[in-house]
């Protein structure tokens, strides 16, 4: 899957994105570990970051993932960086909005049809967290926004490449839509 | 190599029991972790070292159940121990590297804490002090308005209690942080803040969580939460809610707060306010003032009689010890010129030295009465005129007549064991010019000084110079008689003790024996002891004998212990006298060697410390009382005296106490009973009492008062016009007042008169036909 070279570029390009948003923090701060288990309950696992950088506000990085999860013919992979403010005055508690992106490399079938490519998404993230400790929370969140696509759409039973004469088979399908950018309930671990 | 190894095992192990057999210096600092880590300063804290750790943990266990079971006064179990304070928060202690360290305070408010030394030596201790809290509870409880309680005197201590109620429901959160500080203020300057008291701080759950987050997990970091982990633990101990929620709405509280003056007027404002993550959402003050408080034992009769050393024991007596005195005399004699007999005309001369002879001759017949002539020193000299030689022949010859006159009233004996020296010379011309020099004649001495200096070494040339000189027979022959002088220095030791009655006379004789600064042998101090009868002149002795005891280095609690019972039997207080007599790290009577002298002695004497009790008493420091008069090894025969400190220091007095006291006076018999609620007790008590006593009315208005208050009447106008106690307590107030206006102060600060009862009376004391119109009594 060649899309798939583009998508340590796009990696980069989102953890520099990321680590520049946090890297107003001087001293340490909060730093928490977190799970979708929605993703989990789609046999995508997923796994993030959360760094808390200032008294409202923090920035967050997941990335999950997915083979053939209950015997689909699907391959995903989604980095999802996100800037967060809390609203109560103290992050990782209660409610917050945040901006949302992600950039997913992807290679699924889908009721006989082909969509392989790349998509990358900018929107806008809501959610609540429910403190369960001083280490624990759950957190409720979705959000929606615009997603770009570029892909490869066909057939299920076409010989997409043959219709390239031995040239490098292209995109053929580009849009952007409406896309939710978000839906998770995860557990958050605070390390320190 | 097998061998090597046992060799080397055997080694490790001998050094490790020689180790464990030495005690060795451990030193540290204690530190306060809720006070910013601040050192701990208080002087009350003891660090008390153990051999083991096990034995340290059976007194840790036994001062705990102690606790539990109620304990009330102070431990005193801790053992024979070696123990320390610290000092500006540091600490030093000699302690066996497998002992431990017990931290403590004796009292039965605190915890205590262990520390084992693991063959340390520096440890370093943290040690919470927020006793207070113990005393303050975080409730749900529901009221309209705040209620502040009476402040309850005990002793030095000033209790306070009340409920504040959220104005709101629903006010508190379990994102939200409730704080409330309290501080003492003088009441006469106001801006004097006297004392900060440990805030009572609560957390909701989840801001106990958040905040813990944004510590990274490390609460120290937050100034408050030392607090807020205290009062959880404490509240959870109690049984008590201990999370801040919506459920809360009200708070209460109660403290003890230590006055050194428990009468001394202070303000205690209360600032709480309540904050979540963002800002502080609630915040309101309170005031209170201390000008009214309930003083349960204000009446209590008592008499503390002073309580004396046995001054026959050796201990106390002080004798007799060899003194030496010197004496010094000038003598003027006039010689007959070129002889060593005296002028017949010098009567002056004549009478010098038959005084001299007189004394000398005093010392020698009493030496059976103690005295010893042990050295004789005379030194004359004559003046230069005429030949050296004729002139040093003579001096030899005049001193020769001396001695003979001297000596001959010694006997031969004394002169064998005593140290004597006729010495005699001749003055140089360069004496008279300094004569000349001081009467301001200094042209002329300037002239005799260069003959000397013109002929040096060769008196009689000077001689002959000086005769030469005009001024010789007008300015220099007149003065010359000014050279000729004899010197007589002995000494002697007196060895013999007075009777009281010679010392008694010779203080009220010898002027110099009671002018300032003088300081007499302790012996003789003891004998005026038992003659002097004047109070104010006793005190003046004793006070003399303590000086002179400490420039002595002599440690005597005689005079001073003599000094405190004058001063208790006048009433009066002064607990320094008897301090440096008391040490409380040690038992009531304990035996006791001085090291470096190997005198023996008793340390911290009943009498003495019973004494300093009622001093503590007496200058109202109940608390430093109340220790003292625990100190272990007291005698049972203090008994009533460690009633009374009870009481006055505040403990909450038991059946006995009550039983024990009632039973003194009729007056007691009312005090005790008001003081234990027991109100009906109370009534009937009160019809003994002297009727002529103002204080007789005082407490029947009292009682009708606090009868009325525990009833739920919080006004006297809201009582029944037409009851007759309402009557009852207006006549006997306004009574009391009438017949001592002084009770007047004392009724505007008991809280046991209804305020508007107070001022109502005020009004009918002046107008008394109000007393006759609207009170039918």
């Amino acid at each position: 899957m060649k899309h798939f070279r583009t998508l340590p570029a796009l990696s980069v390009v989102i953890v520099s994105l990321w680590l520049f948003l946090g890297s107003g923090v001087a001293s340490a701060q909060q730093i928490a570990v977190k799970t979708n288990l929605l993703s989990w309950a789609a046999m995508t696992p997923d796994i993030g970051l959360e760094l808390v950088t200032g008294e409202n506000t923090s920035v967050g990085f997941s990335v999950f993932g997915h083979k053939n999860p209950y015997g689909l013919k699907s391959k995903l992979v989604v980095v999802q960086p996100e800037f967060r403010y809390w609203f109560n005055g103290r992050p990782l508690i209660r409610e917050y909005i945040g901006i949302a992106a992600f950039a997913a490399s992807y290679d699924m079938t889908i009721s006989s049809h082909v969509y392989s490519g790349n998509a990358i998404g900018l929107g806008f993230s809501g959610g609540y967290v429910f403190s369960l400790g001083p280490r624990l929370g759950l957190e409720l969140s979705a959000g929606t926004g615009i997603a770009v696509f570029r892909q490869k759409q066909y057939w299920v039973d076409d010989n997409y490449d043959a219709y390239f004469f031995g040239k490098t088979s292209t995109v053929n399908s580009k849009g952007y839509k409406l896309f939710p950018v978000k839906a998770a309930v995860t557990l958050i671990y605070i390390i320190r | 190599m097998r061998y090597l190894k046992i060799i080397l095992l055997l080694l490790l192990l001998s050094s490790l029991y020689v180790y464990g057999q030495d005690r060795m210096l451990v030193f540290g600092m204690v530190r306060n972790p809720v006070d910013d880590n601040k050192p701990i300063t208080d002087t009350e804290l003891r660090i008390i070292g153990y051999n083991t750790v096990a034995e340290a943990q059976d007194v840790k266990a036994k001062f705990e159940a102690w606790q539990k079971a109620g304990a009330e006064g102070f431990f005193q179990d801790f053992g024979l121990i070696i123990e320390t304070t610290p000092d500006l928060g540091y600490y030093e202690i000699q302690v066996y590297p497998n002992g431990a360290l017990l931290l403590v305070y004796p009292s039965a408010e605190v915890q205590c804490k262990l520390v084992p030394v693991n063959g340390k030596n520096e440890i370093n201790i943290s040690f919470d002090l927020s006793r207070t809290l113990d005393e303050s509870i975080v409730s749900a409880e529901i009221d309209a308005r705040p209620v502040i309680e009476d402040i309850d005197v005990g002793g030095n201590y000033l209790r306070l209690s009340g409920t504040y109620p959220f104005p709101e429901k629903r006010l508190a959160k379990k994102n939200s942080r409730f704080v409330m500080q309290y501080f003492v203020v003088d009441g006469e300057k106001r801006t004097d803040t006297l004392e900060f008291r440990v805030p009572i701080v609560l957390d909701g759950d989840e801001y106990h969580a958040t905040q813990l987050r944004r510590m990274a997990y490390k609460g120290e970091r937050d100034p408050m939460f030392g607090y807020a982990d205290s009062t959880r633990e404490r509240l959870k101990a109690l049984g008590k809610k201990y999370i801040l929620d919506e459920s809360f709405s009200s708070v209460t509280w109660r403290d003890s707060i230590y006055l050194d003056d428990p009468d001394k007027f202070v303000l205690i404002p209360k600032k709480l306010w309540l904050e979540d993550y963002n800002r502080v959402y609630f915040s309101d003050t309170l005031y209170e003032d201390t000008k009214r408080k309930i003083n349960r034992m204000r009446f209590l009769e008592y008499s503390l009689e002073a309580n004396n050393l046995d001054a026959s024991l050796p201990e106390y007596r002080r004798r007799a010890t060899r003194t030496k005195v010197d004496d010094v005399r000038d003598l003027s004699l006039n010689f007959l010129p070129s002889s060593a007999k005296l002028d017949p005309s010098d009567t002056l001369g004549a009478k010098q030295l038959a005084g001299l002879r007189n004394d000398i001759n005093n010392l020698i017949r009493n030496e059976s009465e103690g005295y010893t002539l042990k050295t004789l020193f005379v030194s004359g000299v004559a003046s230069p005129e005429g030949s050296l030689d004729k002139n040093n022949v003579l001096a030899r010859q005049r001193m020769s007549f001396l001695s003979d006159q001297l000596l001959s009233i010694i006997p031969r004996a004394r002169q064998e064991r005593m140290v004597k020296n006729f010495s005699s010379r001749v003055a140089g011309w360069e004496e008279v010019a300094d004569l000349l020099w001081a009467d301001s004649l200094k042209a002329e001495a300037g002239k005799i000084r260069d003959i000397v200096a013109r002929h040096p070494g060769r008196p009689d040339a000077q001689g002959a110079a000086v005769r030469a000189l005009p001024f010789y027979k007008t300015l220099i022959a007149e003065r010359l008689p000014k050279l000729r002088t004899v010197k007589v220095e002995y000494t002697y030791e007196v060895y013999r003790e007075l009777t009281p009655e010679e010392i008694y006379y010779r203080y009220k004789n010898d002027p110099s024996y009671t002018a300032p600064g003088t300081v007499l042998p302790l012996y003789e101090y003891y004998a005026l002891f038992q003659v002097v009868k004047d109070t104010e002149e006793f005190e003046a002795l004793c006070r003399s004998a303590i000086n002179a005891a400490e420039k002595s280095g002599d440690r005597w609690p005689l005079p001073a212990n003599l000094l405190a019972s004058s001063l208790i039997s006048r009433g009066e207080a002064d607990t320094t006298i008897l301090a440096p007599f008391v040490e409380e790290k040690k038992m009531v009577n304990q035996p006791w060697t001085d090291f470096k002298t190997g005198r023996k002695y008793t340390v911290n004497p009943d009498a003495v410390v019973a004494n300093q009790v009622i001093m503590m008493l007496g200058a109202k420091k109940f608390k430093r009382a109340r220790q003292l008069v625990y100190m272990k090894g007291l005698p049972t025969k203090y008994e009533y005296l460690k009633t009374i400190t009870d009481c006055l220091a505040g403990k909450k007095p038991d059946q006995h106490t009550y039983e024990v006291l009632s039973n003194t006076s009729p007056r007691n018999k009312v005090v005790m009973a008001m003081a234990m609620g027991y109100m009906p007790r109370a009534r009937k008590s009160l019809d003994e009492l002297d009727e002529s006593d103002p204080i007789t009315h005082y407490l029947k208005a009292q009682y009708f008062s606090l009868d009325a208050k525990m009833r739920g009447m919080n006004k006297y106008v809201n009582m029944d016009m037409f009851s007759p106690e309402r009557s009852k307590m207006m006549h006997e107030l306004v009574k009391a007042f009438q017949l001592d206006p002084s009770l007047k102060n004392v009724a505007a600060g008991d809280a046991w008169i209804l305020e508007d009862f107070y001022e109502e009376s005020l009004k009918v004391l002046e107008d008394p036909s109000l007393l006759e119109l609207e009170y039918c009594y």
